[in-house]
């Protein structure tokens, strides 16, 4: 009877889980296409949208609502299940990397022990999920949007699993919690994974570039460059099943600006006498979405900033310049910390 | 086991959510198919040739090249949690290996493999 | 409840896999060999393999799969220009080795009475696979890397041999 009971209970905290972390999924996403589409007005000195609700805040809520209001489409001469299939496994995989995101000391739905390989796996299954839909769309833009887009994803894996290493090392643990706490001390700030060392500092800047890459953000996002493949995987695809591979995309953003910030900017890590202000460790879980907010608004800017790259310089940057970089930086820090052993770069000068 | 269940409890939840969304998108959408709409998009023009042709082979290389450094990388996770507690035997190891690793680029870099033209 | 979840993620995986058998259009075979892999997943999943599981995902699932696709998305080809396979004979081996397998595998593991044993604190954590990993078994992690070279330079010369 206990052990029912006992169950049970995981059952349903899993479960309010699941719901939580879908509203959480939902409005970021939501939030993120608003925002995105406010700072590029700002950006080029429009407003942006301002009509729905305050300063035009509930301006996704009309979007979702058109889409769900939109006739869904699936062409005659498209393969129907995999039509239908491929969004699915995109938005899944997607949502499925939430479950380890910690959102603060004590918030976190699952914290596996081998969490950042889990992200790194599940993004290659939203990968396959895009081939599906490319291919099963019968349609050339889609197709080659869809080889060109798993070609991009598959070759920044590799830069973007090297630099997932770098904290891992420095913690001796694969647990997004285990990382954060390895970033301990110097006033939450010096502590940082990225402050560890110079080779920790460079792997910084690999690893985000390399992730945006991965989740096809301009400057990499030939897979849905307009001028050559009109939308490249999505084509054909209409109301929900469009706004799947919409709510993926947004929600990456948000997935790999808040796994940099656990990893490599300290995550929630405070100076103790601010730690227990708010009950749960709250204060850090605000300190982490704000950390996450700065690197989303980064990639935001990023596209009105740069012009997007050729298709033979994404390789050369992939396999000849981030993944011999990412090497040297893991192989670096190895080094680091056999010659200072438990010492960061700032701790060298003094005593701290 | 129960760090599983709840990650099996979001995948469920989550295929049902999005089969939920698709379902409402069916009933409250219009559905008013026309054969031109059923149409590939081809900017405006009639379809032009099959449209599942052989596509180029640089694919298939970048698809194997990933599959190979993929595997590697598999091998590197282990070793940076244990690092720490190794020390210099591990690192040696680790060294030796990538330089084979690191051999295996810098040939498929000398081979033009890694150029996309 | 493990003895549940047991059940049913052994029926997906086989299930899956004779949807890639019997399936004749080949990216519904391969998307039915993921369902297989990830279905297996979630059987390491059970017995608290969490990284063997993972690999299973990352390497099967994943970037198996995308070279899978990609093969059968490059070369494209229509139903009509497939020659028909000479099946006959190897069908009858096929399903012999198949059955003299099965045996094998039922005599070795079904009669088991004791159900699921329970496993040790830390079993299958990554350092109960990694220690070992780089003690023991050295040699062959270095010899996997020369397999890895092998297999890249083969790659290599089969893409950009010019016909």
């Amino acid at each position: 009877m206990e052990i029912f009971l006992q169950e049970g209970l995981v059952l349903l905290k899993a479960a309010l889980w699941a719901v939580a972390l879908s509203l959480v999924m939902a409005l970021v996403a939501g939030f993120l296409t608003y925002l995105e589409r406010k700072v590029a007005g700002h950006m080029q000195a429009r407003l942006g949208p301002n009509r729905v609700g305050p300063y035009g805040l509930l301006q996704f809520v009309a979007d979702g609502v058109k889409l769900f209001l939109k006739e869904d489409l699936i062409p005659s001469d498209a393969d129907a299940p995999l039509f239908r299939f491929g969004p699915y496994l995109v938005f899944v995989g997607s949502f499925a990397v939430f479950a380890v995101l910690p959102f603060g000391e004590r918030i976190v739905a699952t914290d596996l022990n081998i969490g950042l390989f889990y992200v790194l796996a599940i993004t290659s299954i939203e990968t396959v999920g895009l081939l599906m839909a490319g291919w099963a769309s019968n349609n050339k833009w889609a197709l080659l949007g869809a080889m060109r887009s798993a070609a991009q994803s598959i070759s920044y894996e590799i830069p973007v699993g090297v630099s997932f290493l770098i904290p891992i090392v420095l913690a001796g643990s694969m647990s997004l919690q285990g990382i954060i706490h390895a970033q301990a001390g110097g006033f939450g700030l010096l502590g940082w994974n990225v402050f560890h060392n110079p080779f920790s500092l460079a792997a910084f800047f690999v690893g985000c570039t390399a992730m945006v890459a991965e989740i096809n953000r301009t400057p990499f996002d030939l897979p849905e460059a307009e001028s050559e493949l009109v939308a490249g995987y999505n084509t054909e695809y209409s109301g929900m099943r469009f706004a799947f591979f919409f709510l993926a995309e947004y929600a990456n953003i948000f997935v790999i600006s808040m796994i940099a910030a656990a990893i490599f900017l300290g995550g929630w890590q405070l100076p103790s006498p601010f730690k227990d202000i708010l009950p749960f460790g709250l204060v850090g879980s605000f300190v982490l979405l704000a950390k996450a907010a700065v690197l989303v608004f980064i990639v935001l800017w990023l596209r009105w900033t740069l012009p997007r790259v050729r298709v033979d310089q994404l390789m050369e940057v992939c396999w000849k310049y981030l993944t011999p970089m990412a090497l040297v930086c893991l192989m670096g820090t190895a080094v680091w910390m056999w010659a200072f052993p438990g010492r960061i770069f700032f701790g060298l000068f003094g005593t701290a | 086991m129960y760090t599983v269940v709840p990650l099996l409890i979001l995948f469920v939840l989550s295929s049902v959510t999005a089969i939920v969304f698709v379902l409402a998108n069916r009933l409250l959408g219009p559905q008013a198919m026309t054969p031109s709409k059923l149409e590939p998009f081809e900017c405006g023009v009639e379809v032009y040739g099959p449209v599942r042709q052989p596509l180029h082979v640089r694919f298939y290389l970048v698809a194997l090249l990933f599959v190979l450094f993929d595997v590697e990388s598999v091998f590197f996770f282990p070793w940076a949690v244990i690092l720490k507690d190794l020390g210099l035997v591990a690192g040696v190891e680790m060294l030796a290996f990538l330089l084979f690793l690191v051999g295996a680029l810098a040939y498929a870099w000398k081979k033009g493999a890694l150029e996309w033209d | 409840m493990q003895a549940v979840f047991f059940w049913l993620f052994s029926a997906l995986a086989v299930g899956c896999a004779l949807g890639v058998v019997f399936k004749k259009n080949p990216v519904v075979s391969a998307v039915f060999l993921m369902g297989s892999m990830l279905a297996l997943a979630c059987l390491f999943l059970l017995l608290d393999a969490h990284f063997i599981a993972v690999i299973q995902v990352l390497v099967y699932a994943g970037a198996v799969m995308v070279l899978f696709s990609f093969i059968i998305m490059i070369l494209n080809l229509p139903q009509e220009e497939l020659p028909p396979l000479a099946l006959g004979g190897t069908r009858a081996w096929g399903v012999a080795f198949g059955a003299v397998a099965l045996l094998f595998l039922a005599g070795k593991f079904f009669p088991t009475k004791e159900g699921f044993m329970p496993t040790s604190r830390g079993f299958g954590d990554v350092r109960s696979i990694a220690v070992p990993l780089f003690r023991e078994y050295a040699l062959a992690f270095e010899l996997t890397s020369l397999v890895l070279l092998v297999g890249i330079v083969g790659a290599v010369l089969l893409a950009k041999r010019k016909v």
